[in-house]
């Protein structure tokens, strides 16, 4: 396997994020079993089970995606390339990540007229690159669209992406089940929100007020953030001045979760359980620990990256998935928004990111 | 009355009442102080804890300011100063110890990068908008390169209490940004030195020609910001528990020469005033805090920013309070008063 990074330093010291979510899709998509027993009628053919684990031909990959500013999107870069490095016959491509829409396109353009035989592209904004992925599309590269979806599914062969709205409604559960637990009647739920004006963020918190909703709670107080540590802990420290009593606490984001649990921490609170999101290792060992009060986190793994390049691979090489009865691979692939507590976080620990 | 508004401070005072009543007005319990495991809560105190940071690299900013500089790289070394510190911090025990080799670290250098930048200006003659804009630039590059691109967290009780620890009730980022004022003003106005500043920031031709070493001063004033934004750099990083190299003291260096307008430092340099920019720091985080405990979008901080020292810079400007003044007193039908000319003073 070959990389080649395209101006990008590598990102190196703390290690490859390889998620377990990675791993199984990379045994998904290798299609080493399959689940139909030997002697089953089967609707449709299954596709030859052993082949995808064997090297095909050679193809190029690149893959471009924004700045790694933080830690989620920089686990995207790092699981993007440890995946391919499983492929001896994958040549990986890599631009620079940059949050300068202009000189994503440029770069995108560039590894068009590099004719690679797939594109990864995880867009700083999805709009403004719609173009672009078009124009990939259209000279015949196929393009897996990472996350952040295109304004057309003509700008993409396959889309995969987490599922911002089930983030919410699990955690929303997860908060109503803890406190039916506990007996608490009306409980007083904060929620310390993304930057609201983005549709993720607006997704999320519809998807937690309604799966409150479902029980007879509502949301209480509650802040926007702007995803960073600071803005995390001016805007939590300020609702808990607001509110001398809280039950519950849904945090959207790890890396601006390690604000929020600064500002707990300072002001002494304890009284309450806190869920966070996204997954990072930072939540999941508090998790583990049990300390603080956080108890829980909503994955948004960054292992679809992973599985973004795994697919990549199978559609150079006009394979589909292994288990899957369609010869071609799946035009969506939504993840699911696991919710990791102390019971299982073991499971998850691999797909914690750095933040 | 007419001599108290005419002071530099009485316009930012006045802005800093209106934003405190307006918020007392909207939100009853604003003003609300509690006492809790023997520590102040409430958001008055949040607003001079939060505000500390600001209000270090706002007294570091005049003297820069006042010498005809500017310095837009403290953000960049507020980011530096918090990784640095955290990478040593998260990789030993800890402990007194470790926190006081931290600070030194992060301080250390932090001087070394004010060295650097007023190497640029006062040796090199370079412009300093040029000058500190080269640092703003590679320190952020710096500082991601000692967090290798992630956020480091660090979670030691020694090293926290710089940003959220409290001394006798109070939080101890207060008492170091009021300790470092203290000082900063009884050496500019207890000695000869801010005499000295205003003169090289007054003239710096005629300075150096009366025998001033203008050179080292503009030099000095460049580490003392510098080292304003490390300390500055460590009650961020310390307040969160962790450095973000991408994130910490982002935009903090147009706070802190909006602040320095607003208290009534001119841009052109000479004289200075390092409680005007307390005041300005202040009226900033207010603003911040107000945002925040009103419930408006943060976006919509820059915006709120921007529309009160917009406010409070056109009160403070005589020819617009002149044109004001006019307004009122010219009745429909009569003709404006034209203003006599200002006498002219040419000494050879």
């Amino acid at each position: 396997m070959e990389v080649i990074m395209a101006g990008q330093p590598f990102l190196g010291r703390r290690g490859f994020l390889l998620g377990g979510a990675a791993v199984g899709a990379g045994a998904v998509l290798a299609g080493c079993t399959s689940n139909t027993p030997a002697n089953s009628a089967s609707n449709a053919p299954v596709a030859d089970a052993g082949s995808n684990a064997q090297p095909g031909k050679p193809i190029t990959i690149g893959f471009s995606a924004p700045a790694a500013d933080h830690g989620w999107i920089a686990a995207i870069t790092k699981n993007a390339k440890a995946q391919a490095q499983k492929f001896s016959e994958v040549k990986f491509t890599a631009t620079e990540g940059t949050n300068d829409v202009n000189q994503q396109i440029s770069q995108v353009e560039t590894l068009i007229n590099a004719k690679v035989d797939v594109l990864v592209i995880l867009p700083f904004d999805g709009k403004a690159l719609t173009a672009v992925g078009r124009q990939a599309m259209d000279a015949g590269i196929p393009v897996i669209n990472l996350d952040r979806i295109f304004d057309t599914p003509l700008a993409y062969r396959t889309w995969i992406g987490g599922d911002n709205y089930r983030m919410g409604v699990n955690a929303g559960n997860y908060l109503a089940a803890e406190l039916k637990k506990k007996n608490v009647a009306n409980p007083i739920i904060g929620e310390v929100a993304g930057i609201d004006s983005l549709p993720l963020t607006q997704e999320r918190s519809k998807g937690f007020a309604d799966a409150l909703g479902r029980v007879g709670f509502k949301v209480g107080p509650r802040v926007s953030a702007q995803f960073t540590s600071e803005s995390g802990e001016q805007q939590t420290a300020n609702l808990l001045q607001g509110a001398p009593k809280l039950d519950a606490l849904w945090n959207h984001d790890d890396d601006q979760g390690i604000g929020v649990n600064a500002a707990i921490d300072t002001a002494g609170r304890k009284e309450f359980i806190m869920v966070g999101g996204a997954g990072s290792k930072n939540m999941m060992n508090l998790i583990k620990a049990d300390s603080a009060p956080i108890k829980a986190t909503v994955l948004y793994s960054p292992s679809m990256a992973s599985t973004a390049v795994a697919l990549a691979r199978l559609l150079g090489q006009g394979k589909g998935i292994g288990d899957l009865a369609e010869h071609d691979v799946p035009a969506e692939i939504t993840t699911y928004s696991a919710v990791v507590t102390k019971e299982n976080v073991d499971q998850y620990l691999d797909v914690g990111f750095d933040s | 009355m007419t001599r108290m508004t005419k002071h530099r401070l009485f316009w930012p005072v006045v802005a800093l009442l209106v934003l405190l009543v307006g918020d007392l007005i909207a939100s009853p319990s604003f003003f609300k102080i509690e006492l809790r495991d023997g520590h102040l809560y409430g958001n008055l105190v949040d607003i001079l804890k939060n505000g500390a940071p600001l209000i270090l690299i706002a007294i570091g900013m005049t003297l820069v300011i006042a010498t005809r500089g500017i310095d837009l790289s403290v953000g960049s070394v507020v980011a530096i100063s918090g990784a640095l510190a955290c990478l040593w911090v998260s990789g030993h025990p800890d402990g007194a110890g470790t926190t006081l080799i931290a600070f030194g670290l992060a301080l250390g250098l932090s001087l070394v990068l004010g060295v650097w930048n007023g190497w640029l200006v006062a040796a090199l003659g370079i412009q300093p908008i040029i000058a500190t804009l080269i640092l703003m630039v590679a320190g952020r590059g710096i500082a991601q390169l000692i967090t290798d691109g992630q956020i480091i967290t660090v979670n030691s009780h020694s090293f926290e209490w710089i940003g959220s620890g409290f001394l006798v009730t109070l939080p101890s980022a207060i008492l170091i940004a009021l300790a470092v004022f203290v000082l900063a003003s009884v050496l500019v106005r207890r000695s000869a030195l801010g005499l000295l500043v205003e003169a090289v920031g007054g003239n710096p031709e005629a300075s150096r020609l009366a025998g001033l070493r203008s050179a080292r001063l503009t030099w000095l004033v460049y580490v003392f910001c510098a080292l304003c934004a490390g300390i500055a750099g460590l009650m961020i990083s310390a307040n969160v528990h962790s450095a973000d190299g991408n994130h910490a003291g982002l935009f903090i260096e147009l706070d802190a020469i909006l602040a320095v307008v607003v208290g009534g430092t001119q841009l052109t340099g000479g004289r200075f005033s390092l409680g005007g920019s307390v005041i300005g720091a202040l009226l900033i985080q207010t603003l911040t805090t107000t945002v925040y405990a009103l419930g408006i979008p943060p976006e919509a901080i820059m915006l709120f920013k921007a529309l009160v020292v917009l406010a409070v810079c056109l009160l403070q400007s005589p020819a617009f309070r002149r044109k004001l003044r006019r307004r009122r007193t010219h009745r429909p039908g009569q003709p404006a008063a034209t203003p006599a000319p200002e006498k002219v003073e040419v000494t050879a």
